[in-house]
């Protein structure tokens, strides 16, 4: 009797610690930097006109976009992710933030930015700031983002820009990337897995 | 059916005079919300939005899309998106949209779309609005693109496919979008 709830002990003990195995290697769906590495440091405005640096949001998962307001297609592509990710997560998104960084910060002010994301979720994060913050800040991440003038369109001009998905984890590393489009239910997974 | 047979750089249909135009909301119900007048929208609150489509050619000269009016913004331009090494890009198309004889054409997110540039009033998913294309080939055709919040082609809801000589247009869609006053 005692040997058979021995024998059961230690293989209800396989099982934890096989689980346990099972869930540190955990491999992520996006691009995974190893090792993790301290994100570089993002001191800009908020689409409230307040500062805001990562500071302000240490201990939480960020995920990051650079973009801009009048791009018609892949930013409010990201965008819609970010609203599926976060209704993905739930309560849990409530650690989790969701930010948009302008490469355009001659058209994109607070009030635009607050305009816009409002339409998608009032508790995304927009942030601006003046040339040479902004400029620090796709520095920080290799973010390249080069305007190009078109005089017969409407637009005026538009903005080519890296369109990766940094995440930044709970301890303030740069954690995981994703390319444009990625599917937002492997997403919501690997933040789960941050939180 | 093959979607970007399309050779990159082509196109554009800048499309001005839409000085007629008839508010969005006219499809649904707020009067109020008819997006009257916010014409030639100023660079800084220039607002923008996106319209997917199929288009085929049941044809056996190919056709091409060359310009294309919206009830829901002041311009309206073909666009494609590309991802060069990383970086997206996106650019007016110069000489229109070639759609190949016998062959349809997917504007889709990441790929294809009609920019709408100066929207009329806010893209509600839910509503519809209608678009004016102008085929070289097939002449003018009007559709009704159903709004939605997301970045799939939606499911149900989309109007009837509508032909014109060769060319039928069928799943005209739109991405929710603001428009702007800032």
């Amino acid at each position: 009797m005692r040997r058979v709830s021995r024998v059961t002990a230690m293989f209800a003990l396989l099982l934890v610690v096989a689980g346990c195995i099972r869930d540190e290697s955990y491999t992520f769906k996006g691009g995974e930097l190893s090792p993790a590495q301290p994100a570089a440091s993002i001191n800009l405005i908020d689409h409230h006109g307040d500062p805001f640096s990562l500071d302000d949001v240490a201990g939480q998962v960020t995920l990051i976009y650079f973009g801009y307001t009048t791009c018609p297609d892949l930013c409010p592509t990201t965008l819609s992710d970010f609203s599926a990710v976060k209704r993905m997560l739930g309560d849990d998104a409530e650690k989790v933030n969701f930010v948009l960084v302008t490469v355009d910060p001659e058209r994109d002010n607070p009030a635009r930015l607050e305009e816009y994301l409002a339409f998608f979720d009032s508790d995304f994060i927009g942030l601006t700031g003046d040339e040479v913050s902004i400029e620090a800040a796709k520095g920080g991440y290799g973010v390249v983002a080069t305007r190009v003038d078109y005089p017969d369109s409407a637009t005026g001009y538009l903005v080519d820009h890296t369109s990766l998905i940094y995440v930044i984890d709970r301890d303030g590393n740069l954690r995981l990337t994703y390319p444009y489009g990625f599917d937002p239910e492997s997403i919501a997974e690997d933040i789960r897995h941050l939180l | 059916m093959n979607m970007r047979t399309i050779p990159a750089g082509l196109l554009i249909a800048l499309v001005v005079g839409l000085s007629s135009v008839i508010g969005i909301a006219a499809h649904d119900s707020t009067p109020e919300a008819s997006p009257a007048a916010s014409p030639a929208a100023s660079p800084v609150a220039m607002s923008t939005g996106a319209a997917f489509m199929t288009i085929a050619n049941n044809g056996d000269t190919a056709d091409r899309l060359i310009a294309v009016e919206t009830e829901a913004a002041g311009v309206a331009e073909i666009h494609e998106v590309a991802d060069v090494s990383g970086v997206m890009t996106m650019r007016p198309l110069d000489d229109g949209l070639e759609i190949p004889a016998g062959e349809s054409v997917e504007l889709m997110p990441g790929g294809y779309h009609v920019m709408m540039i100066g929207l009329k009033g806010d893209l509600m998913p839910g509503e519809t609005f209608d678009l004016t294309l102008t085929f070289e080939h097939a002449g003018d055709v009007t559709v009704t693109a159903r709004i939605v919040m997301g970045n799939e082609k939606p499911a149900e809801g989309m109007a009837e496919p509508v032909n014109a000589g060769d060319i039928t247009v069928s799943d005209v869609w739109s991405r929710g979008a603001p428009a702007m006053s800032h």
